[in-house]
This record gives structure tokens, C-alpha cells and sequence, in this order.
């Protein structure tokens, strides 16, 4: 019986000795701070300002329908629609329970706006009203016209009220997560530090990554160029295709890509993976991504037309953000540890 | 002088080491009895007696013995021999039964306490010897078995996790050491020795299970059952079905229940002996409305079985089972929705149904007590459909199309196994060699049915569905052999191995679909695909036990195993996964180290053990990069082999009778008060993968400590029981996450539940009564990633039923 005792608490010695661990201990918890700190809640509040600049330029355009408040109108639009691209890599917490995402789904049912319009429709919030709604369908009744037509239109009470409705949805949702992230998720975000599926530095790298690979890649230069349609490109599936403004939105969202890896001046996967021992991959990833903004500068908006003319140098942009694929999707989870738990994409 | 010096050697000798006990075995008219089988409850040694009935059992201490004397159409007989009698002559009469007896059961019936037993070395065709296993005794079990509660049913066997996600126990979720409950897809599983569950190589799923109440009794072998039955780490779960009466021509067992949530329950069976005919049978209706809102079901099994006995040789054997289910299920929750109130349910769309079908014939034939020869060969034709909207827990359902999954399982398998006992240098040596084949066919599509909220299991697009459609064919051939060898009447151990032929194909197609940002299709066409693997390997096994006596058995074992690649393995359902060429069975091995016993005439049992369980080649997926003509490098889903795992722990039981412990005429006493006790403490972590995330990390839906224990009160016909159960806080991903907002992984709390049965017999009547989950806990045991959650799947709440049984 003793011998039976020993050899079994033997064996349990031998077993329980655990393996010693290869796995450097990171902390996340300043990089999540200065993400936190110096991008999410930077980038909201200036969308949320935007937002609610164009909200108020539509009122003063709707007691006064004329050529200089809607001149204005569209400035201030452009300007939302870009900072609008500095919170689309953040789909994720209030972002996602508050569908922030359903404000830029194009290419907007024009024939569904109009139908709105027609009926006097300013339900722009409801989940039938999804592709009839946000930044592109303000991109369609702003500039689908020369201004002295979209005058007329605007006449139409119904016209401008429901350019009225989409820019309060749109000021509202974007309101909203900004503040639910000042008042709550800011805290839950710095405090879940461990690097598991559901830690902060999981949960950001899967959304930024998807950003950059179903965004960025797929919606902003893939698919208009026609990677999904045997080379055939596609204009109007471009963004903001009405105003023709797709390649700076896309700068603007690569920008905000590029600053979450590097950290903006302080902490972030880059300097992750510096503490990690790999800055070659560091700075490989930072090269690919100014490669991409290079090859940004080859294309020209109205990305529509250029893609009508020719869409080989799109395809070749294309081919740019695929090469930065692999080091984020690949081999900078692999370094750090993160899991990719968002769907595939359809395929490359 | 030299044959004196020999004879007074051999006297000593004879002194020292053994003095026999000699006898003779007669029929009632003073005939001998020819391999009557005698079995020395000691030591587990087995003698046979000669022609003239004679026998001559060895003894090496002067104790006392017990012996049990067994034949073939005669009843049991047991004696206990006093040191003191050694010398006398035994005359044992055996009494003639009237009816067959089953097998020869080679190892004594011991006293069962409660729904446990201890299992014998050999029984059937089945070495059970050096190995970690129990059986769970259904007639004298203190459970609540109308409700199917496997929480209770399986509350004496350590080490288990069991998953509780769908109402009235519809499907098995039982896993151990380390490896997933999910649809007990990790251990084999089986009913009266033969395979159900959807496709024992490709998709070892336990769709189905019998009803409780159909039970005579669970044979449970953890870990070292792979040479003798293949495939999965886990071991093997054998359900066995009651038998028939052997002094009736006809019994009505008739059971109604009736229970919270408007649980139904009418169990009807009929069996019986006439002749050489016996047969068992059952009906059984169940449905309810489920605890959480959006869930209820309507449950019809039926089984029959039908015995020809030609003589005391030669018997067949037909069996068919049925079963047929449609279940609505309430999906999952996120945590914040769980913890505002677990009984609701956001979806009201998914619906779940199978359909089994099994037909099996066996025949056993004894060519004498030494030697007996078990051919079974099975057909099944089983399937399930699920539709659902199987989005995030957190999103709203769409009310678009939903999607459908169908499944279907064709499967034949022939499985022969010979049980050879035989003698070399005096010692008992067993044989059991076995053939298996089996070939089979699964199907498993996917697509969109229509947005209504009934299951129609319809597709909308049945010739090019939008998910995939593809067919598995798969062939496996085995051929295995275990052995025992008494090397002394003490030692004795087990080796054998297996030769595994296995052939696997996918063939199908897949939809792919290209949409744009708003939903628009931008291309939309199917692409085939075809897939095959082939291969043969052996594996190995083998176990040590070492008897100190009857009361008092140390065993370890070691024995090697796999599981297959699965079907959905070899589905390619996007064109972004790649599966690694090299793609090749999970392997690994199972260790077991115990020390079981039972002490003051069996009032106390115990069994501890130490295990390991090595898991090699996981199959999983991870991101990577493969050449690609257009793109240099182009990201890819990688299915390949990518982690490895190890986990090991303890597994004690213990189970005492303490009323007949204390009371002064144990045995006759009316009164049994038992409490048994069963804990296991496991670690098991991923010590290596490609899946950098899983590295180091702890092995998801792994209980580090699980706690069970009970009362069990019996009164002459008075039957109580009570039952706690604990199950530690556990991860339930590989990256060991704790918390996400779509609930599909994070952390399973510990939980606790506390039950109660109590019975009463009354010449043929049984009232029964169930309390389940008494303090109401709310609690949850598992997360699900896709069906039939996804997120969190609440456990039910305090539930209660009552049965009336009667026996005619």
C-alpha cells in the first residue's frame, strides 16, 4: 500500500514539473492606453464634431435653401464622410451593438431613397432602410446633381427632411459610441490586457485587420477595380462615388490603419513586436504600409473615371495592400499571439 | 535416499507454496459435471472440471476461500471453504435452471451498492482486465432516469464533464481527461457492443442515445479501450438494454411521467422468454416544453429485440432501433442576457430533428466454455437537419432565409470477435482476436431554407445550394487481438494491437458567392472539389494487473490510439482554406496508473487512479501564406495537424455503506444508508502549436476539479437519494478567453447542482419521484460556437417529475 502511495505521488512530481514557458510575457496595458488615449477617443470626437457640424449646416441649409449653404453643406460633408474613415477600423463593443458600420454601406438603392422621398419616409434607422441610408446616401442626394438641380430637389420638403433624418442617424450613432466610449468601454478596454479572444489586443488587431482587408482592400480599391469580376472594374461600386472622393477616403482610412500599428507616437503592435524581438517585421510592416500610400498617390479621383479609362493601376494598388496581408494577418498574430476569429473573406 | 530427499521437497514445497482443495461437481442424480467453471473469488482465478466432474484448486495461503461454481443450464453455486476443510472432500450439487442462462459470466456478480459495480476482467467477448472501468448498475440506481439526466446517471464515474444544453437529456454530452463532451463524439460509443453513433470513423458524433429507462446497464472504459474497439481517446461508452424475463412468456413494464414544464414521458415495454425465443421490446413517447422560452420537443424511440437460442451453443440475435425527434431550441445568449435572465430566448427560428434507424444481427457461438466465437453485422440509416439562424448571439435575427444543415449516415460494419481461454504451464491465458469492417457513406449539405419560423427542413435551392453539398464515402478495416497472461495467480497482463486500414473521401461542391458592400451579388457559381486519404497504421496497448487479494487490485496500462480525420476536416467550404496535403489522424496514447478494492465484505469500494493522456496532432486551423500565380503570397485558412496536448490528473471514487458498516448483523440488515464520493483533478494544456494563440494556453471545456457526491437511503422497498455536484470554473477556448461580447467563448463559471430521487415499490407498482437542480442555481456548462447556440447554453432551472410503474 505505502509503495503504491510513492510511486503514484512520484509520478505526479515527474508530471506536474510544468514545461518551461517560451511565451514572453507582454504587457499590453500602455499600448492599450495610448491607443485608447491618443486614437479611438482622439478620432471619435473629431468624427462626432464633423458629424455634428454637417447636422447643424443642414438645418441652417433647410431654413435657407440656396447655393451657399449647400456649398457648405458639401464641404462639411466631405469632411464627416473623411473622419468618419478615422473610426472605421474600431468596429467592435459600442461601435458593433450600435451598428456604427451601417452608416457607409454602398453602393447606396438610390432607387430606394428616391421611393423614401417619395413617401415621405424618415424611418433612415430601420434595418429595411439599410442600404438607403449614412454617408452614401448623403453622397447621392448632395452630388448626384450639379448644384442649381439639387437646388430644385431641395425644395421638396421631403427632399431636404430626409437629408435632414440621415445626418441626425448619422450624428446620433456616431455620438453615442464616442460617448459610451468616454463613459464606460474606455475602462473596460485598457483593462482587458491578457492576450486571449477576447483581450483588448485581440479583439483591435482582428477589427483593424478586417478593416484593412474587407475595407481597405476589398470595398475601397478590390472590388471597383474588379478583382471580384473577372478584371472587369466595377465604378459605381466605388465609395462616394457621387462625389468622386473615393482615393483621399481611402488615404484617410490606410492613415488610420498605419497610426494604430505604429501607435501614433507611442505604444502599439509596432512597438509590441520591437519588445518581441522581431522589429524586421516591425518595420517591414511599416514599409508595406507607406508602399500603400505611395501607390495611393498613383490613383486619382474620381476614381470612377480613372477605373472607366484603366484599371490596371488600381489592380496593382491592389496588389500592394495583398502583399501587407500576410505580415498583419499572418505574421504579426503568429509573433504576438492573437487569434483571427472573423470570418474568411471571399477569397482572394 | 535421492526419492526420499524428493518426496520430503516436494511435501515442502506443497507445504510452502500450495495445498489444494479437491472435489467434485455433480448434477442431482450424482452425474458428473463436465468444464462446470470454477471460479476462486480470491485471487479471479478459474478452473474447469474434467471429465468425472473432479477438480483440484491450488491455494498458496491457508485462508479462506470462496468459490462460485458455474454451468451452462445450471444455477450459480457459491462456497466458502475454511482453512480448516481444506483437506475435505468438496461434493458440490449443482441445481438445473430452467431456463438458458445468458454467457458464461466468468467472473463473479459481485453486490452491487447503488448503481455501481466493480467490472470483471473478462465479460462476453470483452477483456475488461488492467483497465480504468466501471459500470453503471441501471436497475439499482438512485436517478432520475425518466428525464434522462446523464449529470446523475454518470454521477459515479470521476473524471467526467458532462454537458447539460438541451432539455430532457435529447442528446449525450459526456467527455473526460481532457477531451470535449460534445456530443460524446470523443468516446466510442455504443449500444449491446455495437456502433451508433453517425459514423464511428469520419463523425463519431452521438446524435443518438437510448432512453434510460430501456437501460439494464453503462459500461464505461476510460481511455484503454482502443484496441479492442478503435477509435477516439476517450474509451468506450457501451449502453446495454434490459434483458428478457426468463420465467415469463410475457412482461409489461409500463412507466408514465409527468414533470415540470409539461414533460411527458410514456415508456411501454414487452418482453419475454417462450421457448428458445426471447425477445425485449420498448415504445417510448416523450415531449415537454423546455424550461427556456422558444424550445420544446416530441421524442419517439422504439426497440426490439429478438433471441433464438438453438441450443447451449448457438444463439441469434435481432435487434432494431428507432428513433425519431424534433426539437425547437432556444439558442444562445450573450453573458449580459444570461445574467438579466436565463430562461429567455432570442431566437425562435431553429429547429433541430433526427432520425436513426439501426438494424443488427448477432450470433454468438460457444464451441465450449473455453472458446466462444460473436459475429455482428449492422446497417444504419440515420440523419439530422438543423435550421436556424446560427448568426452572432449578439446580432439581431434578420429574418432572412435561415440556414439548413442535413445530414445523412449510411453505414454497414461487420465485426467478429473470438474469446479463446486456454492453459500454458498451468497459468489461465485468454484470447480474444477481432476482425471489423465497415463501409459507409455521410452526406452533409448546407444551404438556405425559407425565412419562416416552422422547420420545414426544405432548401430553397436544393440542385446548387448556397453553402455546400458533398458526400463522404469512407471504408475501415480492422483487425485487433488482446491477450491475457497469468503469469502468476496474482500477476497477470494484457498486450495486444490493431491494424487499422482507413479510407476516406470528400467529394462535393461549394457555393461561392461574391457580394458587394450592400449585398449584391458581383459573381455567384459553385466549385467542386474532391479529396482522399488512405492509410494503415498499427497501434499498440498493453496493462499490468497485480491482485493482492480479492479485496485489493493495483492495475496501469498503456495503450496507444486515434481519431480520425473527420469529415468536416476535409470540407472545403471557402476558397481561402487550404488543406494540408500531409493531413493525417490525431494520435497519441492513454496511461492509466490505479489501486481498486473493497473492503468489510465489499460495504466499501474504492478505486483511484493517476492518468495521462497524450494528444498529438491536433487538427486544427491557423493562417498562412502559399504561393499563388498572381499574387506572390496569397493568406490562407491552413487546415493541418498543429498542436499537441497533454493532460493528466486523478480520478479517486469511493463508496461505503455505513449503516451496515456500524450495525451489528450486517449483511441482514434492512437498512442501507451508502454515501459515495468521486473527484477528479486535471491538467491539460496545449504544449505546443502552430497556432501561436493556443501555445502553452489551457485545453478548452476542461474542468480542473470536479466534485460528486451522494447519499443513497434504502429502507426495504423505500428508496432515497441524494446528489451534489460540482464543476469548477473552466476556459472554454483554446486561447483561454475570458470574456467576449458575442459570448461564443469566455469562461464557464463553477457550478453547482444538488438533486434528489426517491422510489417506493409496492408489489407491481413504483412510484418515483425526481427534484432536479433543488436551489435553482442558475448555471451554464458549456458555449457554442455555432449550433445550437451560438454564445452561452443555459442549464435548466430547479424541474421536478413524477413516475408510476407497474410490472405485469
Amino acid at each position: 500500500m505505502k509503495n503504491i502511495i510513492i510511486i503514484l505521488s512520484l509520478f505526479l512530481t515527474i508530471i506536474s514539473c510544468k514545461p518551461d514557458s517560451n511565451n514572453k510575457d507582454v504587457n499590453t496595458e500602455k499600448a492599450l492606453n495610448n491607443i485608447a488615449d491618443n486614437i479611438i477617443l482622439k478620432n471619435y470626437a473629431e468624427a462626432t464634431e464633423k458629424a455634428l457640424a454637417l447636422k447643424e449646416s443642414i438645418i441652417t441649409l433647410k431654413a435657407t435653401v440656396n447655393e451657399a449653404n449647400l456649398i457648405i453643406v458639401k464641404e462639411k460633408f466631405l469632411t464627416a464622410y473623411d473622419s468618419y474613415q478615422k473610426i472605421i477600423p474600431f468596429d467592435f463593443g459600442p461601435a458593433v451593438d450600435n451598428g456604427l458600420s451601417t452608416l457607409n454601406i454602398f453602393p447606396t438603392d438610390n432607387s430606394k431613397v428616391d421611393a423614401n422621398i417619395l413617401n415621405g419616409t424618415t424611418d433612415v434607422a430601420s434595418a429595411a432602410n439599410i442600404s438607403a441610408t449614412g454617408f452614401p446616401a448623403m453622397d447621392y442626394l448632395l452630388f448626384n446633381d450639379n448644384n442649381t438641380n439639387t437646388l430644385v430637389k431641395l425644395a421638396d420638403v421631403n427632399y431636404i427632411n430626409y437629408l435632414e433624418a440621415v445626418a441626425n442617424f448619422t450624428h446620433s450613432t456616431i455620438s453615442t459610441v464616442n460617448n459610451t466610449w468616454i463613459n464606460s468601454y474606455k475602462a473596460t478596454f485598457v483593462s482587458a490586457t491578457k492576450i486571449d479572444a477576447g483581450g483588448s489586443i485581440n479583439v483591435l488587431a482582428n477589427s483593424f485587420i478586417h478593416s484593412f482587408e474587407r475595407d481597405g482592400r476589398e470595398g475601397k480599391i478590390g472590388i471597383p477595380a474588379g478583382v471580384r469580376t473577372l478584371n472587369q472594374a466595377v465604378p459605381t461600386k466605388c465609395e462616394a462615388y457621387y462625389s468622386g472622393k473615393s482615393i483621399q477616403l481611402a488615404k484617410t482610412h490606410i492613415a488610420t490603419l498605419k497610426s494604430i500599428f505604429e501607435g501614433a507616437g507611442g505604444e502599439s503592435y509596432k512597438s509590441i513586436l520591437i519588445e518581441l524581438e522581431d522589429k524586421e517585421l516591425a518595420d517591414k510592416i511599416s514599409k508595406q504600409f507607406t508602399t500603400i500610400e505611395t501607390s495611393l498617390n498613383t490613383l486619382t479621383d474620381p476614381f470612377s473615371d480613372m477605373l472607366t479609362a484603366d484599371n490596371q493601376a488600381a489592380i496593382s494598388t491592389y496588389g500592394e495592400y495583398q502583399k501587407l496581408l500576410p505580415l498583419l494577418k499572418v505574421d504579426m498574430t503568429a509573433k504576438i499571439g492573437i487569434l483571427i476569429t472573423y470570418q474568411d473573406s471571399d477569397g482572394d | 535416499m535421492n526419492k526420499i530427499i524428493l518426496i520430503l521437497l516436494l511435501l515442502y514445497a506443497n507445504e510452502m507454496f500450495s495445498q489444494n482443495i479437491e472435489g467434485k461437481v455433480l448434477d442431482k442424480n450424482n452425474k458428473p459435471i463436465f468444464e462446470a467453471l470454477l471460479f476462486n473469488e480470491n485471487n479471479g482465478a478459474s478452473f474447469f472440471t474434467d471429465k468425472e466432474g473432479s477438480f483440484s484448486i491450488p491455494t498458496k495461503k491457508r485462508e479462506e476461500i470462496s468459490l462460485i461454481i458455474f454451468k451452462e443450464g445450471f444455477k450459480d453455486y457459491k462456497v466458502i471453504v475454511e482453512k480448516k476443510n481444506y483437506s475435505k472432500k468438496l461434493i458440490i450439487h449443482l441445481k438445473k435452471l430452467q431456463q438458458e442462462i445468458n454467457a458464461v459470466e466468468v467472473i463473479s456478480k459481485r453486490k452491487t451498492l447503488f448503481g455501481y459495480t466493480r467490472i470483471k476482467s473478462i465479460e462476453g467477448t470483452t477483456i475488461y482486465s488492467t483497465k480504468k472501468a466501471e459500470i453503471i448498475d441501471m436497475e439499482s440506481i438512485n436517478a432520475n432516469v425518466a428525464n434522462n439526466s446523464s449529470r446523475q446517471i454518470f454521477s459515479k464515474v470521476s473524471g467526467l464533464n458532462i454537458w447539460e444544453s438541451d432539455c430532457s437529456g435529447l442528446q449525450l454530452g459526456v467527455g473526460s481527461r481532457g477531451l470535449s463532451p460534445a456530443r460524446t463524439s470523443n468516446f466510442n460509443v455504443r449500444q449491446n457492443g455495437y456502433d451508433i453513433s453517425a459514423d464511428a470513423i469520419g463523425y463519431p458524433d452521438a446524435y443518438y442515445s437510448p432512453p434510460m429507462q430501456a437501460l439494464k446497464s453503462i459500461e464505461v472504459i476510460k481511455g484503454a479501450a482502443s484496441l479492442q474497439y478503435g477509435t477516439q481517446f476517450g474509451g468506450l461508452i457501451n449502453f446495454k438494454f434490459k434483458e428478457a424475463p426468463t420465467n415469463k412468456k410475457i412482461q409489461l413494464n409500463s412507466s408514465l411521467t409527468l414533470g415540470s414544464n409539461k414533460y411527458l414521458n410514456i415508456f411501454n415495454s414487452l418482453s419475454g422468454t417462450v421457448d428458445k425465443i426471447s425477445y425485449y421490446s420498448y415504445y417510448q413517447y416523450r415531449k415537454g416544453d423546455c424550461w427556456r422560452c422558444n424550445s420544446k420537443f416530441d421524442y419517439h424511440s422504439a426497440f426490439a429485440k429478438v433471441k433464438y437460442q438453438e441450443n447451449e451453443k448457438l444463439s441469434f440475435q435481432l435487434e432494431y432501433t428507432y428513433l425519431w425527434y424534433l426539437a425547437q431550441q432556444a439558442g444562445g445568449l450573450t453573458d449580459k442576457l444570461f445574467n438579466e435572465n436565463p430562461q429567455q430566448s432570442i431566437r425562435n427560428r431553429n429547429w433541430f430533428s433526427i432520425f436513426w434507424n439501426l438494424l443488427n444481427f448477432k450470433t454468438v457461438y460457444k464451441f465450449n466454455a473455453k472458446t466462444t466465437l460473436d459475429v455482428s453485422l449492422l446497417g444504419q440509416y440515420s440523419g439530422r437537419n438543423a435550421s436556424g439562424f446560427l448568426g452572432k448571439i449578439s446580432r439581431t435575427d434578420p429574418l432572412t432565409e435561415t440556414d439548413l444543415l442535413k445530414d445523412d449516415y449510411t453505414n454497414y460494419i461487420a465485426e467478429t470477435r473470438l474469446l479463446h481461454k486456454y492453459y500454458l504451464f498451468g497459468k489461465r491465458m485468454v484470447f480474444l482476436g477481432g476482425f471489423r469492417y465497415m463501409q459507409g457513406i455521410t452526406n452533409k449539405r448546407q444551404g438556405f431554407t425559407s425565412n419562416d419560423s416552422i422547420a420545414t427542413f426544405q432548401y430553397l435551392n436544393p440542385k446548387k445550394l448556397e453553402g455546400s453539398d458533398y458526400t463522404f464515402p469512407n471504408k475501415n478495416i480492422s483487425l485487433f487481438t488482446e491477450n491475457i497472461i497469468s503469469l502468476t495467480e496474482k500477476l497477470s497482463i494484457t498486450f495486444g494491437s490493431r491494424l487499422e486500414y482507413l479510407n476516406q473521401h470528400a467529394k462535393g461542391y461549394y457555393g461561392l458567392r461574391h457580394l458587394d458592400f450592400a449585398g449584391n451579388i458581383l459573381m455567384d457559381t459553385i466549385i467542386h472539389e474532391t479529396q482522399s486519404l488512405e492509410r494503415f497504421f498499427p497501434f499498440f496497448g498493453g496493462g499490468i494487473s497485480y491482485k493482492f487479494n480479492k479485496d485489493l487490485e493495483i492495475y496501469t496500462n498503456f495503450s496507444q490510439n486515434y481519431r480520425a480525420v473527420g469529415y468536416n476536416d476535409l470540407r472545403i467550404t471557402n476558397p481561402n482554406l487550404v488543406i494540408d496535403k500531409n493531413l493525417t489522424d490525431e494520435k497519441g496514447y492513454n496511461f492509466d496508473l490505479g489501486l481498486k478494492g473493497s473492503a468489510k465484505n465489499d460495504l466499501i469500494f474504492y478505486d483511484a487512479n493517476f492518468f495521462l493522456l497524450r494528444y498529438s496532432n491536433k487538427i486544427g486551423t491557423y493562417f498562412t501564406t502559399v504561393p499563388d500565380p498572381i499574387l506572390i503570397n496569397r493568406v490562407v485558412r491552413y487546415r493541418s495537424n498543429l498542436s499537441s496536448a497533454l493532460s493528466y490528473g486523478i480520478e479517486l471514487f469511493a463508496q461505503a455503506d455505513i449503516y451496515r458498516l456500524l450495525a451489528k448483523k450486517k449483511e441482514k440488515a434492512e437498512i442501507s444508508l451508502s454515501i459515495f464520493g468521486n473527484m477528479s483533478v486535471i491538467n491539460a494544456i496545449y504544449t505546443d502549436s502552430k497556432q501561436t494563440a493556443f501555445y502553452k494556453k489551457k485545453i478548452e471545456d476542461v474542468p480542473p476539479f470536479t466534485f460528486r457526491t451522494g447519499i443513497d437511503f434504502q429502507w426495504k422497498a423505500l428508496r432515497m437519494g441524494t446528489q451534489f455536484s460540482y464543476t469548477q470554473q473552466h476556459f472554454s477556448d483554446a486561447t483561454n478567453a475570458e470574456f467576449t461580447p458575442d459570448a461564443i467563448v469566455g469562461t464557464i463559471p463553477s457550478y453547482y447542482t444538488l438533486d434528489f430521487n426517491a422510489g417506493y415499490k409496492w408489489k407491481i407498482l413504483k412510484l418515483q419521484l425526481a427534484l432536479n437542480n433543488i436551489t435553482n442555481n442558475k448555471y451554464f456548462t458549456r458555449r457554442a460556437d455555432g449550433y445550437p447556440g451560438p454564445g452561452i447554453l443555459p442549464s435548466d432551472a430547479f424541474n421536478a417529475n413524477v413516475s408510476l410503474s407497474i410490472e405485469l
